[in-house]
């Protein structure tokens, strides 16, 4: 990151000092050019200038050539006209032939000049005529003396006068080409005072300018020099940190096609850092034969997209172990235009058996979470349905959190509002504050609350019966927190107080019932006890003066008297069935049988009666009511036993499970003993099977079989005392069997 | 016994079964003075009386207005005069719950009313005739009511 802003950083700097430098360097082109311009301008003057010079000089050279010429040719002449020697001739004619060259010469160098070609003009004129007396004489015969010739003296003349003029003329054209000179000398002067002045103070600015650009670039150099410091800083990182993180990196020059690999990229391929060229055939060579494909693709792709996505795929190190890679490359212009990718591939193998770990754990994770999702639905709906909300206090952040349906038990939208002690506390019953108010400082302290019940005020206005408990939990992470459980018990609460007043109503009946026993008990057996002896007392007394109707009437009293007592006898053992103290303890049935037998051993022996039984179990009982229980099915027998058919009582008994028994409505795998009364009686139609056991019922007339029709009844309720079952199976005319269910207790 | 003839004291609020008692004893064969007493509270002050001769035995009813014979019982047993003289609870009740707590307090045999007065006659011949010293000696529980 630091390095990326640097880097940008140092960009604008690059860019911002080239344009700088740029314009610099520009500017010095230009000068330099306009300094160069002006001194090849000024250098061309000069040239000019000199050659104007020389040109003058050579003009008037060329003059006084052309004067020494005629002079020559004047002097060769003279000497052949006085000396008549021919020998002079031959010098006249060469500097004939000089003066006509020179003139040729003169007449070139003058071109320009329209004035000198004037007087160059005149002066051959002159000259010519000069000639013309000259030549006059070199084709006269020697002989003659010209020199006394009027004609040749007045020749004479006339020519040494053409000489004055042409010796004028030259003057003339020599002062024409002097004043020129001085003309043009003064200009050269000028120049060359000029020219070096405007130079220098050119080369200074232009010094002055490179002074500034050297300083600027020094400038420039430092900051680079930094901007490198901090570049070979990051290099040096990043070289650690391809090792540190088993990654290494790649550039692919798309223009020139070649590759090149970091140290660390060797590394991973397992062969030492620049020891193989870089290259796709050589980093094929490491390809996972599986993956080669892949890779081909992936080297493709570089080149057709110039890019490359995250890619997968492994290698074969060189020392044989297989690793899992992925690279990724993008491409990067630089200022030249180069067109690279650069690329960074990784060695994921320890990320990849992570992530297989991972991925397997991550499964069981769902799984779980999905469980839980079932689970939490699950007792979302629980909670719907049970009308309770469960909450948490976090004990690190000491917030609370409610479930949805604690939030609807107060009236409120889920998650509406954010819960607090607080807020809660606005619901609470006034009268009920201090309740939960204890019960939090509680929590924050002891980290317990004990089991509260508190109202609180619905939204709606409704009053409603909370019951909390909650229990401090420790989770996985060792942050603990209090998990709790609010129910609205408003309906058990609305219950319970019926199910009091009905339990107060209970009490009262049986007060009530206890106090009519205890008037049966007393206050009817007495006079009935009065009635019974009074009658006694008048049979033993008075029957024998009694008429025959007085008899019988008194034998009829004597009767209901009798019966009155049997009823309210049964109905006070009916009743202290119910009411008499229940202390169970361990009961031997083979004893209680045996107790049974014994008690109505004069019954059986009366009737000539059997009763077999084969080995009872033990069992959990109250002992005198089994005693009961027993000798009332027993005595029933007895009682319902066909006449002249001495009575058979089987009993048997078996262990059995509640699910094996349809009889019993019950599905469970709850153990009872079963025990069968099996009799060879009178019997009844298999209808009556309940009805026999309901208080008072009798399903025969008192005359033929005694009885209050509460001995069956009592054993109903023994049994039910028991927690077991009665069952009546009969035939008419084949016998009775008696079932009875009593839970197995070990 | 120094007289001969047995003592006997009845509390009873029956008059019937006072009735009963006094006639059964008069059809009896045996040698006894019975006088009765209404309720606990008479018969308190009865043997209270400085010229009453102490009875031998005590028939007493347990269903008594003013003075029940459960308090009357305490009473005689915390008195040191009357403690050793025998008991018999003569009740129309059978409770178990009458019989365990008579027992607890002292008494020496509990008797139910009968409803046949040829029963009575028995009952009370047997009681008077019963050798005290004996009786008292191996008092149980299962002894303690008179089963006919």
């Amino acid at each position: 990151m630091l390095n990326k802003i640097s880097v940008t950083y140092m960009k604008e700097n690059k860019h911002k000092s080239s344009v700088f430098h740029k314009i610099i360097f520009t500017i010095s082109l230009f000068v330099l050019l306009f300094i160069g311009a002006i001194t090849f301008k000024h250098i061309n003057n000069i040239s000019d200038s000199s050659k104007l010079l020389m040109h003058t000089y050579e003009v008037n050279l060329e003059l006084e050539h052309l004067f020494s010429y005629i002079k020559d040719s004047e002097n060769s002449m003279r000497g052949y006209l006085i000396s008549k020697d021919t020998l002079y001739l031959e010098p006249y004619n060469t500097a004939t032939k000089n003066v006509n060259n020179s003139f040729l010469l003169l007449k070139k160098l003058t071109a320009d000049n329209k004035k000198q070609q004037e007087n160059l003009a005149s002066l051959y004129k002159i000259v010519n005529r000069r000639y013309e007396y000259m030549s006059d004489y070199s084709e006269q015969d020697l002989r003659i003396d010209i020199t006394r010739n009027r004609n040749f003296k007045k020749n004479f003349k006339e020519s040494s006068k053409l000489l004055v003029d042409i010796r004028s003329k030259l003057n003339e054209m020599v002062d024409i080409e002097e004043s020129y000179l001085k003309q043009r000398n003064s200009k050269y002067k000028n120049q060359i005072y000029l020219t070096p002045i405007l130079t220098l103070s050119i080369l200074f600015i232009t010094l002055l300018l490179i002074i500034f650009a050297y300083y600027q670039t020094t400038k420039d150099v430092e900051k680079l020099q930094a901007a490198n410091i901090e570049l070979n800083k990051s290099q040096f990182l990043s070289y650690q940190a391809e090792i540190l993180s088993e990654f290494g990196t790649w550039e692919w020059n798309l223009n020139s096609g070649v590759i090149q690999y970091s140290d660390n990229l060797y590394r991973i391929l397992g062969v030492e850092p620049q020891s193989l060229e870089a290259g796709q055939d050589t980093f094929m060579k490491y390809v996972h034969p599986e993956d080669i494909e892949k890779v081909n693709l992936i080297f493709e792709k570089i080149v057709k997209e110039e890019n490359l996505p995250y890619s997968y795929f492994r290698i074969i190190r060189s020392d044989g172990e297989e690793r899992y890679l992925r690279s990724i490359g993008k491409l990067f212009i630089d200022k030249l235009g180069n067109r690279t990718v650069l690329g960074v591939t990784v060695d994921i193998t320890d990320e990849h058996h992570k992530n297989e770990l991972l991925i397997s754990n991550n499964n069981d994770l769902v799984k779980a979470n999905n469980e839980l999702k079932i689970f939490d639905e699950s007792s979302k709906q629980a909670e719907i349905l049970g009308k309770y909300g469960s909450w948490i206090l976090n004990y690190d952040t000491y917030k609370f959190t409610y479930s949805d349906n604690k939030f609807r038990l107060l009236g409120c939208e889920p998650q509406s509002f954010d819960p607090t002690i607080e807020k809660l506390l606005e619901f609470v019953h006034p009268e009920d504050k201090h309740i939960v108010i204890e019960a939090n400082e509680s929590a924050l302290t002891t980290m317990e609350i004990p089991t509260m019940n508190y109202r609180i005020i619905r939204t709606d206005g409704k009053i409603r019966h909370f019951k909390t408990i909650a229990k401090s939990f420790t989770d996985l992470r060792g942050r603990k927190s209090m998990i709790g459980t609010t129910q609205d018990v408003t309906e058990d609460y609305n219950k319970s107080i019926q199910l009091k007043q009905r339990n107060k109503e209970l009490e009262l009946n049986i007060k009530e019932l206890n106090e009519f026993n205890h008037v049966a008990s007393h206050d009817l057996q007495e006079p009935l006890r009065k009635i019974q002896t009074f009658i006694s007392r008048i049979n033993d007394k008075e029957k024998e003066s009694m008429s025959d109707f007085g008899k019988e009437y008194l034998s009829r009293i004597e009767k209901a008297a009798n019966r009155m007592r049997v009823l309210i006898n049964d109905l006070l053992q009916y009743s202290r069935t119910n009411r008499s103290e229940k202390k169970f303890e361990k009961v031997d049935l083979n004893e209680i049988i045996n107790n049974s037998i014994q008690e109505l051993s004069q019954n059986i022996e009366d009737k000539n009666g059997v009763v077999n039984f084969s080995s009872l179990p033990e069992i959990n009982g109250v002992n005198f009511q089994m005693q009961q229980l027993f000798t009332n099915l027993l005595s029933n027998s007895l009682k319902y036993s066909k006449e002249n058919i001495a009575p058979i009582i089987d009993i048997y008994s078996e262990k059995i499970v509640a699910k094996n028994e349809s009889i019993l409505h019950d599905n469970s795998s709850k153990k009872y003993w079963k025990i069968d009364f099996k009799d060879n009686g009178i019997g009844f139609e298999q209808e009556f099977s309940e009805k026999i056991f309901q208080l008072f019922n009798r399903l025969h007339g008192k005359t033929e079989y005694q009885g209050t029709g509460v001995g069956l009844a009592i054993c109903k309720k023994i049994v039910e005392n028991h927690s077991g079952f009665i069952f009546a199976y009969s035939k008419p005319n084949i016998g009775t069997t008696f079932t009875i269910y009593l839970p197995f207790n070990t | 016994m120094q007289q001969d003839f047995i003592l006997i004291t009845l509390a009873d609020d029956d008059e019937d079964d006072r009735l009963f008692f006094t006639d059964a004893f008069d059809e009896l064969k045996i040698n006894t003075v019975v006088n009765t007493v209404n309720n606990g509270k008479e018969l308190l002050s009865f043997l209270n009386h400085p010229e009453t001769v102490l009875p031998n035995i005590i028939f007493l009813d347990l269903n008594m207005p003013i003075l029940n014979g459960i308090d009357c019982l305490k009473e005689i047993k915390l008195n040191d005069k009357f403690k050793d003289i025998a008991i018999a609870i003569y009740s129309t009740s059978s409770s178990e719950k009458d019989i365990e707590n008579t027992f607890v307090l002292g008494a020496n045999i509990y008797i139910k009313k009968p409803s046949n007065f040829n029963e009575l006659k028995k009952i009370l011949a047997d009681v008077v005739t019963i050798n005290w010293q004996y009786h008292t000696n191996g008092l149980n529980k299962d002894n303690f009511l008179l089963r006919m």
